[in-house]
């Protein structure tokens, strides 16, 4: 029995470095791919507890947007004033507006949560923690995919033939989720670190939902002197132009695309860093 | 042959003890990044471990020994990855599977199985290699009925088992195992010793142990290292090691007092002595006298009250329980103070050194009081000629220290040629 593989160290072998003076986890995409399994099965987690009951799971999914969707089909229907541009359906513009937006809450709050919710996790192994926040993005990401479908259908019955556009709605998806993962991953740390932030979010949250187009239209509401400075929240430029794509209302000001690019590519880079930087010092206080 | 897999450069961990500058709350944090500005000052800290410069090569076991807050566990965290270090340097070599806690890494509504690829998952494995590992390691745990059962329902004995079984199996090169292997049973703690083992020498595997238990170091390392206050201050063979842990630890009579445990157990005196006679005479036919008292503060259920007799070898000879003659679980014990003693029978232990150790703890739950070179020692001479007098260090046998008085009929025949 000796000796059946040869002791000698083998150059294949992942050689890890730490340093004091380099902040923690500067992973390479390389490591953070060799836990791809990790991330699934940190993701499945959450799934199996949200989905346990799979009927309740989808129904939460549909209900919850399509309630509030109903909301403000009334609120606009009693003020006679439907906040939109051309001829489509309030309740349409409402329900994308809505959905997206609840994808942003529910991603950036699950996110920033996660790391505290994990710290029994944390103070114990090891793997790169970032994929804790990454992995806390599927909940949100199930529950959209799910009220997507009925939504869709919603779109169809009101009368919606999409054009071309449609083809750039994962485009915009990709934006929004780009937006909420940068934010997320920022927050989880700055949560972990100082506990009192998660009280902020929600209220952060409640001013995000007014001033981003989730239930107007930006050109139907927004003075046009003050849309170049509404627009760049990255949010509101994602959300016009899902309309755009999915419900067919104004083309999105292009211009602003690109600055919305620009925004959330810079939070991503300082986000990642922030998050990495915090990451060091984080087990020592969690 | 044996390259360097575990390499630290002047490794230091400071824990900030200032208690405003570690406020979890950004309010206070900003109120005093205001006040740094105006009025510099260090902040205070706690090194948990400073200059510590190792090189451990591959398939050496090493031991960690040291008191509680030496920086054993510090250490250990620090080469996992979980801490990140305040000074210095650390070069690791292979993957690092880590043993810190019970159910490290396990989550309670998973069932066993999905724990198994969850655990795999984090030593940064994939599905295919955890599925073909997946089959040794539920027959070492022993815990296959139970597989598709939701982990919060196992006792913890079965989650040692699985989480030892995960870790030693999925073969890590670099393996780190804190003190936890206590909870099992002895015969399961005898099987992830045997395992850890053959990790190092079959595999070349390497292995660094956080033990209280002197005897199973003594088994499985050759190599020792002693912390001190954060610093190592031996490194050296095991049995070195130990003997410098144990002068360390200061010197041990035939009784002991003191207060150990927390707010529910603790042990308050400790004693051996003879049963009758002469108080210097420490003879192999002299009746003994083990006694303890603790204080019982809140309501107790399965109390573990007894000791180990270890001999001077670091081996466990006897281990005694105050409940070990009682059929069944012991009934709850309500708060008091309680002195049990055990009698030693003459003509039972063969000269030499012994210690006792003392354990105290819940059965199950916790163990509030160890001290790992035991509380008492003493030493017993054989005067009266009677059993083994000379010990022959060659001669199998001699590390045999129980000597009963078995030896029951004497027949003497003639030989006819």
């Amino acid at each position: 029995m000796l000796a059946q593989e040869s002791p000698s160290v083998d150059s294949a072998w992942p050689v890890t470095v730490i340093e004091a003076a380099r902040p923690a986890g500067s992973h390479t995409m390389r490591e953070l791919l060799r836990y791809r399994d990790l991330l699934l099965i940190l993701a499945l987690r959450d799934l199996q507890v949200r989905y346990r009951q799979a009927i309740i799971g989808i129904a939460w999914a549909v209900i919850r947007p399509a309630a509030t969707v109903i909301v403000f089909v009334l609120l606009f229907g009693l003020l006679d004033r439907k906040p939109v541009t051309t001829g489509v359906p309030y309740a349409a513009t409402a329900l994308v507006g809505l959905l997206t937006w609840q994808l942003y809450a529910t991603l950036l709050a699950d996110m920033s949560e996660s790391l505290v919710k994990n710290r029994h996790m944390l103070t114990k192994v090891y793997f790169p923690r970032v994929l804790i926040p990454i992995a806390a993005t599927a909940v949100g990401l199930v529950d959209y995919l799910v009220a997507l479908v009925p939504a869709l259908a919603f779109l169809l019955l009101s009368g919606i033939r999409p054009d071309w556009q449609l083809l750039l709605t994962p485009l915009w998806l990709c934006g929004v989720l780009s937006w909420s993962v940068a934010g997320g991953i920022l927050l989880s740390a700055i949560n972990a670190r100082y506990r009192d932030v998660e009280h902020v979010i929600p209220f952060l949250l409640q001013l995000g939902f007014f001033a981003s187009p989730v239930v107007y239209e930006t050109a139907a509401i927004i003075p046009v002197q003050y849309q170049g400075l509404y627009r760049l929240n990255p949010m509101a430029v994602m959300l016009d132009g899902l309309r755009w794509s999915l419900v067919g209302a104004v083309e999105p000001n292009w211009f602003s695309v690109w600055i919305a690019t620009g925004v959330t590519l810079t939070t991503m880079f300082f986000a990642w860093r922030i998050f990495h930087r915090l990451d060091a010092s984080l087990v020592d206080r969690i | 042959m044996s390259g360097i897999v575990v390499c630290t450069n002047e490794l230091g961990k400071a824990f900030p003890l200032h208690h405003r500058s570690n406020s979890t709350r950004i309010t206070e944090g900003l109120v005093q990044l205001a006040k740094s500005i105006w009025q510099r000052e260090p902040p205070e800290e706690f090194w948990a471990l400073q200059d510590v410069s190792l090189n451990i090569k591959q398939g050496e076991v090493v031991g960690l020994v040291g008191r509680n807050g030496a920086g054993k566990s510090t250490l250990l965290k620090l080469l996992s990855r979980i801490l990140h270090p305040t000074t210095g340097r650390i070069e690791l070599h292979g993957r690092i599977g880590s043993l810190l806690e019970v159910g490290t890494g396990f989550h309670p509504e998973l069932t066993g199985r999905e724990n198994i690829f969850l655990n795999g998952a984090i030593l940064g494995m994939t599905r295919q290699e955890i599925t073909k590992k997946f089959d040794e390691i539920v027959a070492f745990a022993e815990v296959d009925k139970f597989l598709d059962m939701p982990v919060k329902r196992y006792s913890s004995g079965m989650v040692v088992r699985l989480a030892f079984s995960v870790a030693a199996y999925l073969e890590p090169e670099i393996m780190l195992v804190d003190e936890v292997l206590a909870v099992g049973d002895v015969a399961f703690q005898r099987k992830c010793l045997g395992r850890l083992q053959d990790l190092s020498t079959n595999s070349g595997r390497t292995v660094i142990l956080v033990s209280h238990n002197p005897s199973s170091l003594a088994t499985l390392c050759k190599r020792g290292i002693l912390l001190e206050g954060g610093r190592v201050t031996f490194d050296g063979p095991i049995h070195e090691t130990l003997q410098h842990y144990k002068m360390e630890s200061g010197g041990h009579g035939r009784t002991w007092e003191g207060s150990s445990g927390d707010e529910q157990l603790r042990l308050t005196r400790a004693w051996i002595k003879l049963k009758q006679g002469n108080d210097d005479i420490w003879d192999t036919s002299s009746e003994l006298e083990v006694g303890a008292t603790i204080e019982i503060r809140q309501p107790v259920d399965g109390l573990i009250f007894g000791f180990r007799l270890h001999s001077d070898y670091e081996y466990e000879l006897v281990y005694s329980l105050h409940d070990d003659d009682d059929p069944g679980i012991g009934e709850t014990l309500n708060p008091c103070r309680l002195t049990q003693t055990w009698h030693i029978p003459p003509n039972t232990l063969a000269s030499g050194r012994y210690r006792i150790a003392f354990d105290v703890g819940i059965a199950f739950r916790k163990q509030v009081h160890r001290q790992p070179f035991g509380e008492l020692q003493f030493e017993l001479q054989n005067l009266t000629g009677i059993g083994r007098r000379y010990p022959i260090q060659s001669m199998r046998g001699y590390d045999s220290l129980l000597r009963p008085n078995w030896a029951a009929e004497r027949r003497i025949e003639p030989i006819f040629t």
